[in-house]
């Protein structure tokens, strides 16, 4: 910590938050909004000021299990070494407008002139690792209850397990300020629960803390009595089981149940490996809930525009690239991404340093020339595409779409907004994909057309192949970057050629790789399965699937789904009457203009 | 254009591919359509390279499809030998007859065949409509900014700076080290949290 401090390449700026990211990899602009500290640099961190200083608030930096004052440093070992004031309690912004620990610094390195500032930056490339925060178990087990104040969770055992935590290091119960004979541990408190407000997935963290907490313990009072309840306990990897068997021969309890707590602090639980129906019921004095980690990336996704997995953590741009984002110069590191220990997050934060020196080591950034492009012969500067870019790619300049070459992503999502095809995506034009329905469907026979995205449908098509999985010899597959790429236009091309039947497939919901543009997908796909109906079509013969890269299974289960709908020659001749028509009512519109 | 210059390169993958699919049929039917060369060889991605190279200037190609396995593994290869060969890169399309074809209906060789001559007719069509494109460059800012002060952002930002660039470290708080600053000894080893 004390060499980020003092390296002459690393500029700190502690209280401050972005605000913005503008530009592309190479040229970003960052707005950060910097608050006050009114502590100036000239603070020598003597402690004057901290001694006259009487109003006092709650330490969050000790879990509010302890108080400090107005002025003040989350920690003797603070980086930047300076204290700094807080103004939501400081008494000098009220009425009272004291200025007591201004009296007192020799160094004159209080300032109460400080405002909020804004400054904007301008760098190359971006690594967020804005990491977790503790699940907040309020409710559960009567944490937060007066009934059950021995009830704590894990980091705040950990605060007082810290020779410079609110105890100084004595473990009590906060009720008596007793050392506890003896200790309850339970696992898995906020995760892998479907439970609404819960984290579906495993927090990975907590088994081998609490294993290393009880160890701890152990140490210090051998005969503390401890019990774990788990689900499972999960110490996988090289030294973790080791700790955990440890933990045995230390005789520390491991339960595989979870418990009811009822007044007293006392547990009721079974434990199927010992006596399978028998609920045993147990006095603890202290109760220690091993909290999940929440993710704080939904900021982070907002300013800089990457996607977010299902359960709210930084999407990895792929698997085989752990650090990296779907926007080139953007990377991230250590638990923003998924639960990570310590050591997991040193490497990454490696693995994605090492990514933007790469980026340094040359002048120049290459970017994909597969993006958006205007025929400004056809282009109206209606402006509908810019509206549907949600990276702000497009601008309307001189009444024609102008395309920021290096915000483009080419997605495809403006192709369907506009009504003159003066958009379109190199080499992924709408014009290539229909030339290639034109030879699909020269005998349409039983064909099924698959448009498939680039990143995880059309991965998922080539894992079904690698696995050997079989399916129906009629599938088609048309690649696209993402699904909001295929228009409906394109849909209505394929059935007036007599494609019996379209399967259009992306990335499942929240896992796109272009923000949420698969949810553009999926409003222009039901409308159409409407448009359809109303017109007397059969609507399967159009169908919408999330495939993702690991499921091969799932895409050969939709083939074969399709496989099974049989279309009868009459019904595929009327669609494509009907398509045809509409087709040439379109051009016939556009010869108006 | 007066005259197609599209070559057709199709490969065996070992019996990967041509275990199920008859590659020769797909030979004629191609060579049937007016492109200009259809060429075989038992591994496209090693040796065959040295072949589309020669191929392509021998014949003056201005465009390649490849029938291959899927273009998310050798897309990048075949751009590559574009390249070498003198043409530009994009003008290449993968046609994916193996995973998308050979290995997902091996017990139906015929079919197999009829499928990869639609999907290699496909493709043709597909890079008749290519442009040659070029990737775009822009200026690099060698500053970089981390946002966060955690174990993550601290490492980072060192690490990064140790090589020698500038960085910015945005913290939200008073001080860096986020929650690891608040632990007291980190597992397996018990270590002080550092």
């Amino acid at each position: 910590m004390v060499d980020v401090g003092r390296h002459p390449n690393i500029e700190l700026l502690t209280m401050s938050e972005v605000v913005e990211v503008k530009g592309y990899v190479g040229s970003f602009e960052v707005t950060l909004r910097k608050h006050p500290k009114y502590v100036t640099e000239d603070c020598t961190f003597c402690g004057e000021c901290l001694e006259r200083c009487n109003v006092f608030t709650e330490d969050d930096f000790n879990e509010n299990r302890a108080l400090r004052k107005a002025i003040y440093t989350p920690f003797l070992q603070s980086v930047p070494r300076q204290y700094v004031i807080d103004d939501k309690v400081c008494i000098h912004f009220s009425e009272e407008a004291c200025q007591k620990c201004v009296e007192d610094c020799k160094k004159h390195a209080i300032d109460f002139s400080q405002v909020v500032e804004e400054e904007t930056v301008h760098v190359g490339a971006i690594i967020g690792a804005t990491g977790i925060r503790p699940y907040d178990p309020t409710g559960l087990y009567g944490y937060g209850d007066s009934r059950f104040p021995d009830v704590i969770t894990s980091m705040e055992l950990e605060r007082m397990m810290s020779p410079e935590g609110p105890t100084k290091g004595e473990v009590v119960r906060p009720s008596t300020g007793q050392t506890p004979g003896s200790v309850a541990f339970i696992q898995c408190v906020g995760s892998r629960s479907e439970k609404e407000g819960q984290l579906s997935y495993c927090s990975k963290l907590c088994c081998p803390n609490t294993v290393k907490n009880t160890l701890l313990l152990k140490e210090r009072f051998p005969e503390l009595e401890i019990f774990v309840f788990h689900n499972g306990i999960r110490t996988s990897g090289n030294r973790q089981e080791k700790i955990f068997l440890e933990a045995r021969r230390e005789r520390v309890v491991f339960v595989n149940s979870f418990p009811e707590i009822t007044q007293g602090h006392a547990l009721t639980f079974s434990d199927p490996m010992l006596d399978h129906d028998r609920l045993m019921k147990k006095q603890f004095d202290l109760v220690v809930l091993a909290v999940g980690v929440v993710p704080t990336a939904v900021e982070l996704s907002g300013f800089l525009s990457v996607p977010l997995g299902k359960r709210g953590f930084v999407k990895e741009d792929n698997q085989l690239s752990p650090t990296s984002t779907p926007t080139k110069g953007v990377y991230f590191a250590g638990a923003v991404g998924s639960p990570a220990d310590i050591k997991q997050c040193i490497e990454q934060a490696g693995s994605a340093a090492m990514q933007v020196s790469k980026h340094f080591h040359r002048d120049t950034a290459e970017l994909s020339p597969v993006i958006a492009k205007v025929n400004i012969e056809e282009c109206t500067g209606c402006g509908k595409c810019s509206k549907q870019c949600l990276f702000g790619a497009i601008r309307i300049e001189d009444k024609v779409a102008s395309i920021t070459e290096a915000v483009c992503r080419g997605c495809g999502n403006c192709v369907n907004s506009c009504e003159f095809d003066a958009i379109s995506i190199s080499n992924y034009a709408e014009k290539q994909m229909k030339a290639q329905l034109r030879a699909a469907l020269h005998q349409p026979e039983e064909k099924i057309i698959v448009f498939a995205c680039h990143w995880c449908s059309y991965a998922g098509a080539d894992f079904a192949g690698t696995s050997r999985l079989q399916y129906s010899t009629n599938a088609r597959i048309i690649k696209t970057m993402c699904s909001c790429g295929v228009t409906v236009d394109l849909i209505k091309y394929a059935f007036a050629l007599g494609a019996p039947k379209v399967i259009v497939s992306g990335c499942h919901p929240g896992d796109c790789h272009y923000l949420d543009n698969n949810m553009f997908t999926k409003k222009r796909v039901t409308k159409l399965k409407e448009g359809l109906m109303s017109k007397g079509i059969n609507p399967e013969r159009l169908m919408l699937e999330w495939v993702s890269a690991s499921e091969g299974q799932r895409f050969v289960e939709v083939v074969q789904k399709m496989e099974q709908l049989r279309v009868d020659e009459d019904e595929i001749e009327m669609t494509k009457m009907i398509f045809s028509e509409t087709s040439k009512r379109k051009s016939r519109k556009r010869v108006r203009k | 254009m007066s005259e197609d210059r599209t070559g057709v390169f199709i490969c065996h993958c070992g019996t990967n591919i041509a275990g199920t699919v008859n590659c020769q049929m797909i030979t004629e039917a191609i060579g049937r359509t007016d492109v200009a060369l259809v060429r075989e060889h038992a591994y496209m991605c090693t040796g065959g390279q040295a072949q589309i190279v020669s191929d392509i200037q021998e014949f003056d190609l201005d465009r390649i499809v490849v029938a291959a396995c899927s273009p998310r593994i050798h897309d990048e290869t075949f751009r590559s030998v574009c390249k070498e060969a003198g043409i530009n890169p994009y003008m290449m399309e993968m046609v994916n007859i193996r995973e998308q074809c050979s290995w997902c209906h091996t017990n139906q060789p015929d079919e197999a065949t009829r499928k990869a001559i639609d999907l290699v007719l496909m493709g043709v069509e597909n890079v008749k409509l290519d442009q040659p494109l070029t990737p775009i460059e822009v200026p690099m800012t060698k500053k970089a900014l981390v946002i966060g002060g955690g174990i993550s952002g601290i490492e980072a930002s060192l690490q990064m700076a140790d090589l020698g660039h500038k960085v910015i470290l945005v913290e939200r708080g008073p001080t860096i080290g986020g929650k690891m600053a608040q632990l007291n000894k980190i597992f397996p080893d018990q270590n002080c949290s550092p």
